[in-house]
């Protein structure tokens, strides 16, 4: 058993820039996310058609696998939030815990 | 266009040329309106598809097929009550931190159109027990605005100290 090599860096973030990039990996996520519900909606309205008349002609076969498909794709979505607010939780309580004195105040020393 | 702009709102810096958390901080409840935003556009849609299917369903008299969507839909629904709810714990989250969150009055409200959405589960669910369920999740969900507003109006959390007694400066100076 051998512990990992990790190369030397000259260049290591603080405490705070790692906070910063967490916190804009979220918020970029999100907007990925929105961009995806917005997609899903685009396609349900070309699915259904301005007049509420479904232009595509579906059998109702079609419209049960397509009911289906956007339930599963709201389901993804619902669990990569929680994913999403489980990170901002623990980011959040690494700026409480860290940014006020301790980290600073010890690398005084 | 907006990834862009929540870039540049995150990597915004002070005038000693740090970058500051509370600005990125921003950027991510700026990013929440975004999806808040998304999110009604998804449920305008998804009401739009319901009245078309409740037209279908209508004229086509039988509906022994489009029977088998009764559980995806009310899926459907669920999902979107689970959003709404993750939205607002965010909100309650970034309130918790001592980053107050604001309702513009140009935010969307949600709104199901309950009267055809029950209808349309009329069509399709056969035990009143199922209606009673879907109209409780659209109860919850067109209450999403006065949800968020509890939390805005909320006050920021302040801890109570444990150790009152102790000047935190004479601490910091035993440390040393």
């Amino acid at each position: 058993m051998s512990l990992p090599e990790i190369p030397e860096v000259k260049f290591r973030p603080t405490m705070k820039e790692v906070i910063i990039d967490l916190l804009e990996s979220i918020a970029l996520e999100e907007i990925a996310l929105s961009h995806l519900l917005n997609a899903e909606a685009e396609k349900i309205q070309a699915f259904t058609g301005k007049k509420l008349d479904f232009p595509t002609c579906p059998s109702n076969m079609e419209i049960a696998k397509f009911n289906q498909q956007t339930s599963k794709f709201l389901e993804v979505i619902v669990m990569k939030e929680w994913l999403l607010l489980r990170k901002l939780e623990d980011v959040l309580f690494l700026k409480e815990e860290s940014l006020p004195c301790s980290i600073e105040m010890y690398e005084e020393e | 266009m907006f990834d862009r702009n929540v870039r540049r709102g995150v990597n915004e810096r002070t005038c000693d040329g740090e970058p500051h958390v509370s600005s990125s901080l921003k950027a991510y409840t700026a990013s929440l309106y975004e999806l808040e935003k998304t999110l009604s556009g998804l449920i305008d849609s998804f009401s739009h598809y319901l009245r078309a299917l409740h037209q279908r369903i209508q004229d086509q008299g039988d509906h022994a097929e489009i029977v088998k969507i009764r559980y995806s839909s009310m899926l459907c629904l669920k999902s979107i009550l689970c959003l709404q709810t993750q939205l607002l714990k965010k909100y309650e989250v970034l309130q918790d931190a001592g980053f107050p969150i604001h309702h513009p009055p140009a935010a969307p409200v949600f709104a199901f159109p309950e009267a055809l959405v029950l209808e349309t589960f009329r069509m399709i669910l056969s035990h009143p027990e199922e209606w009673r369920r879907i109209r409780r999740i659209l109860r919850e969900i067109n209450r999403y605005k006065d949800k968020k507003q509890e939390i805005a109006d909320r006050c920021p959390f302040v801890p109570a100290s444990t150790r009152p007694w102790l000047n935190p400066a004479l601490v910091r100076d035993g440390h040393r």
